[in-house]
């Protein structure tokens, strides 16, 4: 048995060990003899330990941990085991479909009903906790969920729930594994090839997002009961090997995740992977499609011996090994098909997936094969020499914006010339994406500017497709507020093409967001006369309209604006279709303009009317970032009809969604924080303000409006806590930062020192109240005639305080007057009412009870908690409980 | 953690004594090695035994890898990560022993070798030192910090000394005098 510890004793005896172990050995029994009285009970052991002390130093005593089972029960991460039942985030576990080195797989439904369809909900392990996870799904998902295609599983949704378990929410799928199915149905060679081809073309359609899926294989790809292949996991191994990688260089490969079988040469390696390496496990999946046995053979069955041949050994010919009965079919050009996608040499494989499906549609037609390596190596060496970094996620943002156009070009099955351009724009694309040779580039900013650069050398002689990617680009960058590289791209286009349409009215848009409002105009005017002696395209008519209405709401030409910008959304609607891009443009700018114009019903219609436009654009991807833009939108415009409810239902998805879009977030939590200062939860609007400002402050774009907007929020939320000396203290902050960025007589500004007056008044120092209430008064008439009815509230409010009640009533009835009514006054009439009330003398008990009530009935119309915490609130409350007792 | 601070500029807040900053380095720290041992555990088929040494390293290396470290605070970060390589290592045990104790019979059978020759008394040994480190903790905190470094996260004198900023002798020292007052603290009776 051990024997209990005592930390004085351990105390003691350190502290002698240490005198002890500073003598030369010789000393020690001396030492010890000398020891005073005190000790006596521990000099057996000091004896003890220090006769041993040679001993123990030159054993293996505590040299190293001790080996221990920890295999047994802590084994998976010690994560408690789901249940049917549980609750992962919003879903509900209903049956395991099975489990394996990835994770368990469940079969889940939506709590919130917000899809309606089975789901496969993935349970990663090993990801569990694992540090920068949760942003890299956000992150992730919102790249993945733009693969919507009919043969790809869509992914809905990816988090981490607040315990850290992380789980993908995937289209659940039934099927037959791709080569079961081949083999129950007997399928011929030709049926083979068919079902191989849509595999392949989804596959393309990733591709040309620049998603790479990394592990396919036939587990991944199942065929539904109507003959239909469908994609599993795309993108989902690179997702969960971020954090893995480092491990799996630093130990040894065979702890890895991926299924060896149909990895390509590279992943063995460990090396950057690109579309090319699914180019490779594709080859594999047909040779075993076609042979019903996968490439190598090995002597010994183990890991490494295949992991030899996947590096070294040259595949056998499929028709030799194939079944006997179909040895004759495969032979000649469908060997050369599979061996050329099973190259060790991404180079000498075919360039693209893409190619690789031509290539077998030409068989199946009886068309000579192009496979022959040297029509594709020149290009593709090219690429692979350039291949130095990993495809980044923000590579594949890029190329989600960069790719979208493009592959509607191929679609639309243009005419040779244009499919030949599309295939070179391709390449460029990739390698884009490969050739890395700066940091910076590894951002979506920098590899945008990055192609700005090399656009002009590698289409030197196509200006026409020059112009076309200067455009996009320019658009991208406009996306991340990059205005000046933004620019330099547009006027780039426009020198090689200056009559070029989309060019040009691109650059309306980006002269009103840098403010350029005398080119604006010109320009806009110029564009108009040609529009309207013209036969424009729909969509370019709609675009200059939106582009008129902004700038006529810019103007204060309401009246204008509000005819352009409906002029727009009915011709996108009508002629583009309600899925179109410029019909959501048309639908959010037109919500945008009516709430700038304070037609809040009327913005509030057209807002619910956007939503619903995006909504049905992405029904997939309810946390598409338009959806979330036109949730805000609605959000504010119910907030200033004083629909709190609504509004925070709306903001409160944003927050929720917003991820790591930081801006979305920022601007849905000082909004949210309006409501709920309002709604009587002051500490959850401080809380928000707070994460609000922290995000502000960490913003590249650093945005010091919205900044000095949240602190000011924050002193409301402070004051309404009863914290009046803290949230003089921000305002103080707030007003500073208003001085360097407004002019004395903003609006706003003195609407904040109006409540930093009353503030003041709270904290007794009423002189000091006055004096700035009278500076505020002081202003020109013209600024203040929208918030005289504020300045009455305020002086009311310091001459209450200050024990003139009578003063503070006539104030008070004075504010009452000019505010008016109708929902949107809600909030200043029950502040003014509520002042009243707390006025009152016993004498003037009735009157100040109604206006009591009345106050309380508005703040308890607009609570969005069940107990208001609001000071004021409280303030009232108590006032009428000892008037009415 | 407060939304983007760096690894770094927590550890720099924990060496300057702020207590919330310590426990944020010891969250995140926990995490993350324990998502490391139990990874290596899920896949070894053979022994399983923890190379706490390479599990620091390697934890370093990830918070390094993901710019969350700079990479001057290598032997400050060990300094911690060793810390916390104890309470991994402990917790393990302790769940270890809890379940031996409870249902988890098969699990059980199917390691009994492993489970009933020499690892009890390993186990032992771990909760042993934790408890002995304890007693210690309230005096002479570097002596426990060189048992943690040492012990628990195999980091060499020379690498402890330069974490710990004092010279190799002093390592040595105490490193002798820990294991001194831990045997006999582990001694039986």
């Amino acid at each position: 048995m051990k024997k209990p510890i005592d930390p004085q004793e351990v105390q003691t005896l350190s502290r002698l060990l240490d005198e002890a172990l500073d003598l030369p050995p010789e000393a020690v029994e001396r030492w010890l003899d000398d020891l005073g009285q005190e000790h006596s009970a521990l000099k057996p052991r000091l004896r003890h330990l220090l006769a041993r002390s040679g001993a123990v130093e030159t054993s293996e005593f505590l040299a190293t941990l001790p080996k221990f089972d920890l295999a047994a029960g802590t084994a998976p991460d010690s994560v408690p085991g789901e249940q049917a039942g549980d609750l992962i985030g919003p879903y509900r576990l209903l049956r395991e479909l099975g489990s394996g080195g990835m994770g368990v797989v469940w079969l889940a439904e939506r709590t919130d009903g917000l899809i309606n369809r089975p789901i496969a909900l993935k349970l990663p392990h090993g990801a569990w906790k694992r540090a920068g996870l949760a942003e890299r799904m956000t992150r992730e998902r919102s790249i993945l969920s733009t693969l919507s295609h009919p043969h790809i599983a869509h992914l809905y949704d990816a988090g981490v729930t607040p315990a850290g378990q992380p789980y993908l929410a995937i289209e659940y799928v039934e099927g037959t594994r791709l080569d079961l199915y081949c083999s129950e149905h007997a399928l011929d060679v030709r049926a083979r090839l068919d079902l191989f081809t849509e595999v392949a073309n989804a596959v393309a359609f990733a591709h040309g997002k620049l998603v790479v899926h990394r592990d396919l294989k036939p587990a991944n790809i199942l065929v539904n009961g109507d003959g239909q292949v469908r994609l599993l996991d795309f993108g989902l191994a690179k997702l969960l090997e971020a954090g893995e990688a480092r491990e799996t260089r630093m130990t040894e490969l065979s702890g890895r995740a991926l299924t060896p079988d149909y990895a390509s040469p590279e992943q063995i390696l460990g090396e950057p992977l690109t579309t090319s390496s699914d180019v490779y496990s594709l080859g594999v999946v047909l040779f075993e499609l076609l042979c019903e046995r996968r490439p190598y053979k090995l002597a010994r069955d183990s890991r490494g011996a295949l992991e030899d041949a996947i590096l070294q050994t040259e595949p056998p010919l499929p028709s030799s090994v194939a079944p006997a009965d179909r040895r004759r079919e495969l032979q000649g050009d469908l060997d050369t098909i599979v061996l050329k996608a099973l190259k060790k040499r991404p180079e000498k494989r075919y360039a693209t997936v893409h190619a690789f499906a031509d290539d077998i549609g030409r068989f199946l037609r009886g068309h000579p094969v192009l496979a022959r390596p040297d029509s594709w190596s020149y290009r593709a060496s090219r690429l692979w020499r350039r291949r130095k970094l990993a495809v980044s996620i923000s590579a594949a943002a890029v190329a989600v914006l960069l790719g979208a156009t493009l592959y509607s070009a191929r679609q639309a099955q243009l005419a040779r010339a244009e499919q030949k351009r599309a295939e070179r724009v391709e390449q460029f694309i990739a390698s884009l994406l490969t050739d890395t040779q700066s940091a910076e580039s590894l951002t979506a900013e920098g590899l945008l500017k990055q192609a700005r650069t090399r656009i002009g050398s590698e289409f030197a002689d196509r200006p026409d497709v020059q112009v076309r990617l200067l455009n996009v680009v320019s658009r991208s960058l406009i996306g991340f507020s990059e205005y000046d590289a933004a620019d330099e791209a547009m006027d780039a286009a426009l020198s090689l093409s200056p009559t070029h349409r989309p060019s040009r009215l691109q650059r309306l848009t980006l002269h009103r967001f840098r403010g350029r409002l005398v080119q604006l105009r010109d320009e806009l005017a110029e564009l108009r006369a040609e529009m309207d002696r013209g036969d424009w395209p729909a969509a370019d008519r709609v675009r200059l309209l939106i582009e008129a209405a902004y700038a006529a709401n810019l103007d204060a030409r309401d009246d204008q604006a509000a005819v352009d910008i409906q002029k727009a959304a009915d011709l996108a609607l009508l002629e583009l279709g309600p899925r179109h891009e410029l019909t959501l443009d048309a639908a959010s700018a037109r919500s945008a303009i009516l709430r700038g114009d304070n037609q809040f019903d009327a913005s509030i219609l057209a807002g619910e009317q956007t939503l619903a436009l995006m909504l049905g654009a992405y029904p997939t991807n309810v946390h598409h970032r338009r959806i979330l833009d036109a949730r805000m939108a609605l959000g504010t415009s119910y907030l200033s009809k004083g629909r709190i409810h609504d509004a925070l239902r709306e903001l409160r998805t944003v927050i929720d969604h917003a991820g790591d879009r930081n801006f979305l977030a920022l601007y849905a939590l000082v909004h949210a924080s309006r409501a709920w200062i309002v709604g009587g939860e002051p500490e959850t609007a401080h809380a928000a303000l707070l994460r609000a400002e922290a995000l502000a402050r960490s913003s590249n774009n650093a945005d010091s409006v919205i900044l000095t907007q949240a602190m000011a929020l924050r002193a409301y939320a402070l004051a309404s806590m009863g914290q009046m000396s803290a949230a003089l203290e921000v305002i103080d902050q707030s007003l500073q930062r208003y001085a360097q960025e407004h002019a004395r007589d903003h609006p706003p500004t003195l609407a904040f020192r109006a409540f930093r007056a009353i503030l003041l008044a709270h904290l007794g120092r009423l002189d000091a109240a006055r004096a700035e209430l009278d500076e505020i008064a002081g202003m020109r008439r013209s600024v203040l005639h929208w918030s005289l009815p504020d300045l009455a509230y305020a002086r009311g409010v310091v001459e209450r305080l200050a024990g003139n009640c009578d003063r503070a009533v006539a104030l008070q009835q004075q504010a009452l007057q000019s505010i008016g009514t109708g929902p949107s006054k809600w909030l200043k009439r029950a502040r003014v009412l509520g002042e009243i009330g707390l006025c009152a003398s016993p004498a003037q008990g009735p009157r100040a009870v109604s206006s009591l009530r009345e106050a309380l009935a508005l703040l308890r119309d607009h609570q969005t908690a069940d107990v208001s915490s609001d000071h004021f609130t409280r303030e009232l409350q108590t006032k009428l409980a000892s008037l009415t007792d | 953690m407060k939304d983007g601070e760096s690894l770094t500029d927590i550890l720099r807040r924990a060496r300057d004594g702020d207590a919330q900053a310590l426990q944020a380095v010891f969250d995140t720290t926990y995490a993350e090695l324990r998502t490391l041992a139990s990874a290596r555990l899920r896949r070894a088929n053979r022994t399983p035994n923890l190379d706490t040494t390479a599990l620091v390293h390697e934890a370093y290396l990830r918070f390094a890898d993901a710019g969350r470290l700079q990479l001057i605070d290598r032997e400050h970060f060990l300094k911690y990560a060793s810390h916390v390589m104890r309470s991994v290592v402990v917790d393990f045990v302790r769940e270890r022993l809890a379940q031996r104790r409870g249902g988890y019979a098969i699990h059980v059978t199917l390691n009994s070798e492993i489970v009933d020759a020499g690892s009890a008394a390993g186990e032992e040994e771990i909760l042993g030192v934790h408890e002995a480190l304890e007693a210690l903790a309230t005096t002479d905190a570097r002596l426990v910090q060189v048992v943690e470094m040492r012990y628990f996260a195999g980091m060499t004198e020379p690498e402890i000394a330069v974490a710990l900023g004092v010279n190799e002798r002093t390592v040595r020292r105490d490193w002798q005098k820990a294991r001194l007052l831990l045997a006999d603290s582990l001694k039986s009776g």
